[in-house]
């Protein structure tokens, strides 16, 4: 029976090809904003965390605020950071604007003279290569334990630094001269992509180096890598503590944990998808309305047959059923075509943007979901009151 | 004479009153009504004299205040809705006045609907419905919509659907009412052979001439039930008391009754 409950409920629906259509837009417009916001929100959020990605979840940052409490941190007071469970390695950083020079014969550049300039010197240690450039290389090698034990001259040329300077030449083994001292070119970088591309335009050496020869004072800040980002409340307290003892102040220092920015970063792109979603929602409650609306039309108008029906003997919870059936068909269809406006919107602003486009099964299965509901709810009034109808007056409407 | 047949219908004080504010309107009074299987029964009463409240208790279409009403062996002044649509469907053929058949739909579709209520399969309901089309004259005209066809066609599709279920009683409300002399009379030929081949028809109607056709007459007036001998006794011809004509003073005023009507 059901079948032909469906087979009447469709046939009814075409009678008022116009009206249907009309209602049935309602629900399209709900449904296509609320598939569109969420595919493309969902597509910025995960481009955005992959770019954010770059700076590492797992990563600790120690820095000195205030350098009239305390100049900066020494080899051991870092190490001594690694006693706390939990931390991997430390990764230091210093920065200095520094002069270097290029010798013809020295080196191959695509400058034939003694060149001379200024750019930014990193000292960092082998960690630093995991965490920004995950532990890859364009050429040669990055910098090694042996390399920060020794304080040896070596030198990694930033991806941009590398272009401009040698174009596509692979210099490596060669010298280049730093605040006028010798440094072999032992690795190139690749391209730095995300937030942290400060080692692209960077020559790059051994911090122990840079802090000794190069006089680039102490070490500021310092990243702390966590082996486990679960703990992390936990060893980043501790490193709190740690900091203070050597610091000798509760003040000067900071203690900041990469993945607050992340989860920073998130909670406002939820928030704002969650407020989109809102507004979507509101466009899908008024094509909501609608059905209710042009069911209880529907109903007013066929009272009559809503009576022969009972008289023939539907029972009350047969017209109720295809009252409801008929608002379900709706905002199904509504629903249907919905999604697929939705994900073809997402997939133009996907490529305006420049985002990736991925769409989810679960989120069509979402919208169907959610117009069954819609249309259920909106649907029961309409279909109760035709259900309640009392045969006898219903037979003598006219 | 009927002892033989089987009691189909059996009505034992029915009263039927509406809520009218605080007071209570009384529509039906003390109703005993029964009727035998292979019957055909005119209830004959004018406006106002409570038979479409009759019709729609006979219907299961509402239910009486007090009294008991067996159909078919059934009770059925306890029943529910739910229970209520059943017997409609199953027991009851109905035929109204103005046909009442859903425009949208062929002359088919209109005699099979009662079916689908009643979970027959597709393939059965459609071989009835056309089996009862053809019966009743229109096997040409099945796949026209309502609109397509003359009042009288109108009322023999919805024969039809009385029909399809097999009901015990069709109930028959004013059928000839929106027809043309011809038409009507068409209409109660098929009514009336109908019957003889046994089927059970209870017909409500306000005219004589009408109910004179069936085989037995039931007088409602005021919301009670007279039989035709009664009924006799109480009123005269023109349905006027017959005490209130002996309460009437002078014989002159009789002549005077009695010219008016000519």
């Amino acid at each position: 029976m059901f079948k032909d409950i469906i087979k009447m409920s469709f046939k009814n629906l075409l009678m008022n090809k116009m009206r249907t259509f009309l209602t049935t837009l309602g629900i399209i417009i709900g449904i296509t904003s609320i598939i569109a916001l969420i595919t493309i929100g969902q597509g910025v959020t995960s481009s955005v965390i992959d770019q954010l990605s770059g700076l590492g979840g797992n990563r600790v940052t120690i820095e000195i605020t205030n350098t009239q409490v305390k100049k900066g941190f020494t080899d051991a007071e870092m190490e001594s950071f690694l006693e706390i469970e939990g931390v991997d390695g430390v990764s230091p950083t210093v920065r200095k604007n520094l002069v270097y020079t290029l010798v013809p014969g020295e080196t191959n550049s695509n400058r034939n003279y003694v060149y001379t300039s200024a750019t930014r010197v990193m000292g960092v240690n082998n960690y630093y290569f995991e965490l920004v450039a995950n532990d890859t290389i364009k050429a040669g090698r990055s910098i090694t334990d042996a390399d920060i034990k020794n304080a040896t001259h070596v030198c990694v040329l930033g991806h941009g630094i590398w272009k401009n300077l040698y174009g596509n030449y692979n210099p490596i083994g060669e010298t280049i001269k730093i605040y006028n001292m010798d440094f072999t070119i032992v690795g190139i970088m690749n391209e730095l992509v995300g937030l942290d591309t400060a080692g692209n335009y960077s020559l790059i050496v051994p911090y122990t180096t840079a802090m000794r020869d190069l006089q680039m004072g102490l070490v500021k800040t310092f990243d702390a890598v966590v082996s486990d980002s679960s703990d992390m409340g936990i060893v980043v307290s501790q490193m709190d503590d740690r900091c203070a003892e050597i610091v000798g102040s509760t003040k000067g220092y900071s203690v900041f944990n990469q993945q607050e920015v992340m989860d920073i970063v998130v909670t406002i792109t939820d928030l704002i998808l969650g407020m989109l979603g809102g507004i979507a929602a509101i466009a899908l409650l008024v094509g909501g309305i609608g059905i209710m609306n042009m069911m209880l039309v529907s109903v007013t108008e066929r009272t009559m047959e809503i009576g022969l029906r009972k008289a023939l003997g539907a029972k009350p919870s047969t017209i109720l059923i295809q009252f409801l059936v008929e608002a379900v068909i709706i905002s199904v269809l509504g629903g249907i075509l919905g999604v697929a406006l939705g994900a073809a919107i997402a997939y133009v602003a996907s490529i305006l943007i420049g985002y990736t486009f991925t769409f989810q099964a679960t989120t069509v299965l979402l919208a169907v979901g959610f117009s069954v509901t819609v249309g259920l709810i909106f649907g029961i009034l309409p279909a109760r009151k035709a259900a309640k109808l009392n045969p006898i007056d219903a037979l003598r409407a006219q | 004479m009927f002892n033989s047949r089987k009691l189909i219908l059996s009505m034992k004080g029915i009263n039927k009153s509406y809520p009218m504010g605080e007071d209570e309107l009384q529509v039906l009074f003390d109703v005993n009504f029964e009727v035998y299987q292979k019957e055909f029964v005119a209830v004959l009463g004018p406006s106002g004299s409570g038979k479409s409240t009759l019709m729609n208790i006979i219907g299961c279409l509402d239910t009486a205040t007090s009294g008991s009403y067996i159909l078919n062996g059934q009770d059925i002044s306890k029943l529910k809705d739910k229970e209520l649509a059943t017997v409609r469907n199953h027991d009851i053929g109905f035929v109204f006045q103005n046909f009442q058949l859903l425009g949208r739909m062929s002359a088919l579709d209109n005699v099979i609907l009662p079916l689908i209520y009643a979970r027959v399969s597709s393939k059965e309901r459609k071989n009835r419905a056309m089996m009862l089309l053809n019966k009743v004259g229109l096997g040409d005209k099945m796949q026209n919509n309502p609109k397509q066809l003359s009042g009288g066609q109108q009322q023999r599709v919805a024969i039809a659907r009385a029909m399809v279920t097999n009901p015990s009683i069709i109930l028959a409300d004013e059928p000839t009412g929106a027809l043309d002399q011809a038409t009507g009379a068409q209409i109660m030929e098929l009514f009336k052979e109908l019957n003889r081949e046994g089927k059970t028809i209870i017909m409500i109607t306000h005219d004589p001439k009408i109910a004179r056709q069936a085989q037995r007459i039931v007088h409602i007036l005021d919301g009670r039930i007279y039989s035709q001998e009664e009924y006799e006794i109480l009123y005269n011809e023109e349905g006027v008391k017959r005490e209130e004509i002996q309460e009437e003073p002078t014989i002159r005023e009789r002549r005077r009754r009695r010219l008016s009507n000519v």
